[in-house]
């Protein structure tokens, strides 16, 4: 029988571990470097999901999955790609089916988490705010898939072109033109608050 | 691509600005906070499906676990096999080395040598009766 032996000080896990070191431990089943990388990447994965399905419970999910998934195929993990790119690619996959399956998103109301965060300003600001969140949430929901998954990994996430270009699957000049092309959709949506 | 008096280009930052305000209460609204147990719910989540057996460590090969996934006949049939090709190997090489070493031990063909010459004259005898044989073909051929 052969066992892996490891030591204490191998077991031992510092926030100088980079993400590809947590997953290599990740894939030998180390649950606690899973861990940490769900600590490091929580924030931004429910961010992107938040930003792609507008349902805090099912971006909750999707960030999940997208972890479970990392978890489960840990040991395939190439270090060609760097683990954000990598992890965003499932992440933005599993959104983008899960948009495919829904039905497009309108908004009548503004989701209840952005009222309550503007509570104690004065009115009127309160409903320009709450009225361009609306704006934008409609204007994010009703670019096409591919367009708001570059809007949203790069706009937001600051990945670079090329970065983009990996997680999604296409050229940097297509992350190019689909930038360009989203940036003109929500400019023509949003102008309209702009001076206010 | 960056061009430094493009009107455009002014006009692109600004909207970028812009975004990035609306996002400055938008991005960090309530809603969007990262809820405090959430590494600890989906840690525990890979946790026990580690446990139910869904993902295993990458197992290491080891003839004993291979060989005790097959069920008793076919284990007493690899096991009889491989003694009944190890002893046949082994019977074929002796019967190898056999035939070898009985090759190599066989004495010498001496020739007859019914008028007692030494190994020299053997020679020379047998260059002439070869010569002679050469003739007599070459005259075969030119009467032909």
């Amino acid at each position: 029988m052969l066992f892996r032996v490891s030591s204490w000080k191998e077991n031992q896990l510092s926030k100088a571990d980079s993400d590809e070191d947590l997953i290599v431990k990740v894939g030998q089943g180390d649950v606690r470097a899973f861990e940490a990388l769900v600590s490091r990447y929580q924030k931004a994965a429910l961010r992107a999901a938040r930003r792609f399905v507008f349902d805090r419970q099912e971006a909750e999910d999707l960030a999940q999955e997208a972890f479970l998934t990392i978890f489960r195929k840990a040991d395939q993990y190439s270090s060609k790609a760097s683990f954000k790119t990598w992890f965003f690619t499932i992440l933005m996959n599993l959104c983008r089916n899960a948009v495919k399956k829904k039905k497009p998103v309108y908004f009548d109301t503004p989701p209840t988490e952005l009222i309550e965060s503007t509570s104690g300003e004065d009115p009127s600001s309160q409903f320009d705010r709450r009225q361009i969140q609306q704006a934008l949430a409609s204007a994010i929901a009703k670019l096409p898939e591919n367009q708001r998954a570059v809007f949203i990994l790069c706009h937001y996430e600051n990945f670079s072109y090329a970065e983009a270009a990996k997680a999604l699957g296409v050229s940097v000049k297509a992350v190019e033109s689909l930038l360009v092309r989203a940036k003109r959709s929500l400019r023509e949506d949003l102008d309209q608050y702009r001076d206010r | 691509m960056n061009y430094p008096n493009d009107p455009n280009q002014n006009s692109e930052q600004d909207f970028d600005r812009f975004l990035r305000e609306v996002d400055d209460f938008y991005g960090e609204a309530d809603g969007l906070k990262v809820p405090s147990d959430f590494a600890a719910r989906v840690a525990g989540m890979a946790q026990a499906e580690m446990s139910l057996g869904n993902m295993t460590p990458k197992p290491v090969w080891s003839f004993q676990s291979w060989f005790d996934d097959f069920s008793l006949t076919v284990r007493v049939a690899l096991a009889f096999s491989v003694l009944l090709a190890t002893f046949g190997g082994i019977r074929a090489g002796q019967a190898a080395t056999e035939i070898i070493s009985r090759r190599n031990s066989q004495p010498a063909i001496e020739m007859a040598d019914p008028l007692g010459l030494a190994m020299p004259e053997q020679s020379i005898v047998q260059l002439i009766h070869r010569d002679e044989l050469g003739n007599q073909n070459r005259n075969t051929g030119e009467q032909r």
